[in-house]
């Protein structure tokens, strides 16, 4: 599914009548990414990458310009048809009922459910089948806030899938779960997106997660103009100085006949 | 196969107490003796009691017995709703405020007219307006949060809780005050099938939207942006699920007074038993809420020679739960 940003921007609060809006990037977004693709997106604390993601698909509306799938302002779907394409992964939380495994995998079918119906063994079946996709089917019948919360980010992820989504959208993923569980959240998502040919934005805060997944890479900053782009063009030290304000060092290394790109903070290089 | 016995015993446990109720009492019906009576409303049955027995069982029991399960269940189910919708198990069904405009409404209603009609029609208006207030104060912009409504419920309840002073002050203190202070403590002792035909509509039409609607009550539990991106129309089931809880209390307190504690406790008990899933909790807290409030009614009408006020025994009964609630859990509900 082909997904386009046009001149997108945003502010908070009213429009002054006179004044005008300091808007929170530097210049509006533009953007194209084509089916199967991933975009990482990188940027400092509070520079609006969570922001972006939500204007992006609607959770908060754009104060200029749009997002189009397949061509079409998001405006123009009902909400309905949008959510059965977009799949949303907010950051893992402990909730205050906590549901089970299953149960809240099966929610991820509320828009195929009519609002006066529940959900039919079918709609469990397939949450089951999302959680076998995944890996985690053996934690269906867990309490949520009793897995981890790397397990809780698969259950999410998996919650979005039964809708069988052609948009996936994550929100640092990968966050506070230790390296083990980031590579399986990683893969998990590298893989799905290929095998099923979905477009995929992600947030983080690795630039060697935006090595592994390749593909495109954006950067937001306060200060900085938006930059979109091939990873390995927007990858550079020079740009990391300028969004991070953060020197590093780009290395290559050969492992098992590929090459693989990763940076290296030179703060490390002091401690002795 | 197991689910479905479990569930015909959440059905048929009220009724049975129910009709196990009709014999209790300080004007003693034999328990055989009563249920013939109360089968030859439908049946063709040879009179064997004395007609005085009869109108103790038809005439004041069943619609007393009635209206407890009914106001037991519903108060019940509200809550549940609420503690689900605003993910938070400290929410009772008067939190936005519906209570306290009812009773006010009641205290006028009696101040003026006396019992009656008009008074439970009032009451019911008020409860209304309370929750018109509420949603003036903590609703009026899209992008505020949910907890902005409990907070403006506080103060919408506070407000009328001065109004239901104000009233008290103003009533004659040898027959108005006593007459609203009794009332305003809960009873069923004036229970009747007038009642039942005023408040029971909106209690069912209450219960039916929410039970309806309990599956979808588990996602508006969630973020409201996470609810958003499963595709549900996150504004308009809140607002049904407040206008049916709002129905359930508004109905519930004009018939019967405030009647607290209930629906905060019977849906603990209710997860206890079931798991959080509002899918099961919300038609088993309408179970054991209707059970529990016979109890409490048949030992208001049992235990001393006056009728005891209802929110007088179920913060007795109410509040020790809780506690130990409180103090096992340590206010984490998992």
């Amino acid at each position: 599914m082909k997904l386009e940003v046009r001149d997108g921007n945003f502010y908070y609060g009213k429009k002054k009548k006179k004044t005008k809006p300091s808007f929170l990037y530097q210049n509006p977004i533009n953007l194209e990414l084509c089916e199967g693709e991933i975009l990482s997106v990188l940027g400092p604390n509070g520079a609006g990458k969570t922001t972006f993601l939500k204007c992006l698909i609607g959770l908060k509306d754009w104060k200029q310009g749009e997002t189009r799938i397949e061509g079409q302002s998001i405006n123009d779907y009902s909400a309905r048809e949008l959510w059965k394409l977009v799949g949303y992964v907010p950051q893992a939380s402990k909730m205050a009922f906590s549901y089970s495994v299953l149960e809240m995998v099966t929610m991820g079918r509320a828009m195929y459910i009519r609002s006066y119906s529940q959900p039919s063994t079918k709609d469990e079946a397939a949450a089951m089948e999302a959680l076998k996709s995944i890996g985690i089917a053996h934690l269906a019948h867990q309490s949520c806030n009793s897995i981890s919360g790397g397990e809780l980010q698969l259950a999410l992820i998996a919650r979005t899938l039964v809708a069988d989504p052609k948009l996936l959208i994550l929100d640092e993923p990968e966050s506070h779960l230790d390296i083990q569980k980031q590579k399986v959240i990683l893969q998990t998502i590298k893989r799905l997106v290929k095998e099923q040919n979905i477009t995929c934005i992600i947030n983080t805060h690795y630039p060697n997660h935006a090595f592994y997944f390749g593909d495109q890479v954006m950067m937001v900053s306060k200060k900085q103009p938006v930059i979109v782009g091939k990873t390995e063009e927007i990858m550079t030290e020079e740009n990391m100085e300028k969004y991070f304000n953060i020197h590093v060092k780009k290395v290559e290394t050969e492992m098992e006949d590929r090459t693989f790109t990763s940076m290296i903070p030179h703060y490390l290089s002091e401690a002795k | 196969m197991k689910a479905t016995l479990k569930g015909l015993f959440f059905v048929l446990f009220p009724l049975f107490l129910g009709v196990l109720s009709l014999s209790i009492g300080r004007f003693e019906v034999d328990f055989t003796v009563q249920v013939q009576i109360l089968l030859s409303q439908f049946l063709d049955i040879e009179q064997t009691w004395t007609d005085m027995e009869e109108a103790a069982v038809i005439q004041l029991r069943l619609p007393r017995v009635i209206l407890a399960i009914l106001i037991g269940g519903g108060l019940s189910i509200a809550g549940a709703a609420f503690q689900g919708m605003f993910a938070n198990p400290l929410v009772s069904p008067d939190i936005l405020g519906v209570s306290a405009g009812a009773g006010f409404g009641a205290a006028l209603g009696i101040l003026l007219f006396g019992h009656g009609f008009s008074t439970q029609i009032i009451a019911l208006i008020t409860g209304m307006l309370a929750i018109g207030i509420t949603f003036l104060v903590g609703g009026f912009k899209k992008e505020m949060p949910i907890f902005m409504m409990v907070l403006a419920g506080v103060v919408t309840s506070a407000l009328f809780q001065a109004f239901i002073s104000l009233i008290k002050f103003v009533a004659d203190p040898e027959e108005k005050l006593p007459s609203i202070t009794y009332w305003l403590m809960g009873s069923l002792g004036t229970a009747s099938y007038y009642d039942i035909m005023i408040g029971a509509p909106f209690i069912i039409i209450g219960m039916v939207i929410l039970l309806v609607l309990r599956w979808r009550i588990n996602i508006l539990s969630l973020s409201e942006e996470e609810a958003k991106s499963l595709g549900i129309s996150v504004a308009k089931t809140r607002w049904l699920v407040i206008f049916a809880a709002t129905i359930i209390t508004a109905s519930a307190v004009s018939i019967a007074g405030i009647i607290g504690w209930v629906g905060l406790i019977i849906p603990h008990i209710a997860r206890m038993l079931v798991g959080n899933n509002n899918r099961f909790v919300l038609p088993v807290s309408i179970s054991i809420g209707g059970s529990y409030l016979l109890i409490i009614d048949n030992l208001a009408r049992t235990l001393t020679a006056a009728e005891i006020p209802l929110s007088i025994l179920t913060a007795i009964v109410g509040a020790p739960f809780f506690a130990y609630l409180l103090m096992r859990t340590g206010g984490g509900w998992k």
